[in-house]
Order: C-alpha cells, then structure tokens, then sequence
C-alpha cells in the first residue's frame, strides 16, 4: 500500500492503481448486501459506505475491522494495493 | 458525555470539550466520518471567522461612538479568548504545536489576525479620545501581554518535550 498525501496535507492510505474503495464495493456485491444494509450492520450511515467505496474516505482501524468482519474479508483484501498481496514468486 | 478515551485524569478543558463536541451522541453525525466532516466544517468556520471578525472590527470602531466602541472592545474580548481553548486543547491532547517552518501561508495568516488587533486598539483609542500617555500604557500593555503568551506557550513546550 502506498501512502500519500492529498490536498491539506492529510495522509490516507491511496492505491497504487487509484481502486481505493473498489474492493469494499466488490465484495459487497458479492456478499449480496445493499449500500444500506452494510450500513446499519456496522452501525454508519448510508453516505459513509458510499464515501469509503468511491474512495472519498478512508475509515478508521476500528470501523475498517467492522466492515471486513461484515463483508467475510480482511482489511488488507478491502484496502491494501493488490501489488503488495501478489504471492512472491 | 465520556472521558473515556482519555488516558489519565481528563482536565477541565477536556471534560468540557468531551460535552461541547458530543463525542458519545449524534450531534456531529452518525458516524465517525460524518463527525470528522463536521469537525472540519467548525474549524473552517472558526478560521475564516477568526481572520474576519477582527477586520470588522478594525474597520467599523474608527466610526463608532465612545459607547459602541466599548461594547466592541468587550466583543472582541469575548470573541478572542475561547479561542485559545484549540491550542491549549490540542496541546493537552498531545499535539506537537510547535511550529517548525514559517511558510508564506503562515506568515500571512499571522499577520491578517494581528494587525487587525492593533488597528482595532488605535481606533479605539480614537474614538474614546484616550491621552497619549494611555494610548502608549495600552499598546505597552498588549505588546507584554502578546509576549508573555509567546513566552508561556515558549516554556510549556520545551517542558512538554523534555
């Protein structure tokens, strides 16, 4: 994972292929859950799944265990840059 | 309302701080990234206000009475002092206040706050018609006082990191 500064300075964690949040709203999909639905089983509003899917925010640990709990995957398949998961050959 | 993210004792302005911001309710959103929003949003309105409301002032007090003047002076007391609550705030939250670059940003925003200050106590001598000697004794007055912020704010920091 690549860490990067944006505009204000603020540090976030950001995808070396700028996919940030596509994996959250992939693997929704494939859990068959709504925006809505993984929203109120991690306790957040609707506009914030929508957030960390388009990449607009990146949650904290805590909420990151959350919604990989939720979603049946570990933060690292949710957030982490798919060159650093690449098995070493 | 919760300290409980504190570690230690919370102080004063902590306790004050974890009621006023509603850290357990949903005054600021429902989640920690709509709180986050809304904490954003206050400090920018507190950022603008604090360049604003000082211009304003500097401005209006050179055509006001000796009466409104007074009542401007007590405002703008009133509207200055809380806001050294975020650095004594973030200092006891063990934020490293400490200012390592003087940018141009910086400098510009530091001179936008402090000139209208003493634009502001020029006029207000002004209109009040103080005598030279108290005009003098004033200015004096905010120039220690302005140091021994500095100077406090100097000292508790070298403490804070030795």
């Amino acid at each position: 994972m690549r860490i990067g500064k944006r505009a204000g300075g603020v540090v976030r964690a950001e995808r070396a292929d700028g996919g940030a949040g596509e994996a959250v709203r992939a693997r929704r999909k494939q859990a068959g859950l709504t925006q809505q639905a993984l929203a109120a089983s991690v306790g957040v509003s609707r506009q914030t799944i929508i957030s960390m899917e388009t990449g607009d925010y990146a949650p904290s640990v805590y909420l990151a265990l959350k919604v990989a709990g939720a979603l049946g995957a570990s933060v690292e398949e949710l957030w982490g840059d798919p060159v650093d998961q690449a098995p070493a050959g | 309302m919760s300290t409980s993210h504190l570690s230690g004792t919370p102080s004063g302005i902590e306790r004050l701080a974890a009621y006023v911001l509603d850290f357990d309710g949903d005054m600021y959103g429902q989640d920690e990234r709509e709180r986050t929003r809304w904490y954003e949003g206050i400090a920018l309105a507190a950022a603008v206000q604090w360049v604003v409301v000082p211009w304003v002032m500097a401005i209006t007090v050179w055509s006001a009475s000796a009466a409104t003047a007074h009542v401007m002076r007590d405002i703008g007391i009133a509207f200055l002092l809380p806001m050294l609550l975020a650095t004594l705030y973030v200092t006891r939250r063990n934020v490293d206040t400490t200012v390592h670059r003087w940018t141009a940003k910086r400098i510009i925003g530091t001179l936008l706050t402090v000139i209208p200050i003493f634009v502001f106590l020029a006029g207000y001598a002004h209109v009040t018609g103080m005598s030279t000697a108290t005009r003098w004794g004033m200015f004096a007055g905010a120039l220690v006082g302005g140091g021994s912020v500095i100077v406090t704010t100097v000292v508790a920091r070298r403490r804070g990191t030795s």
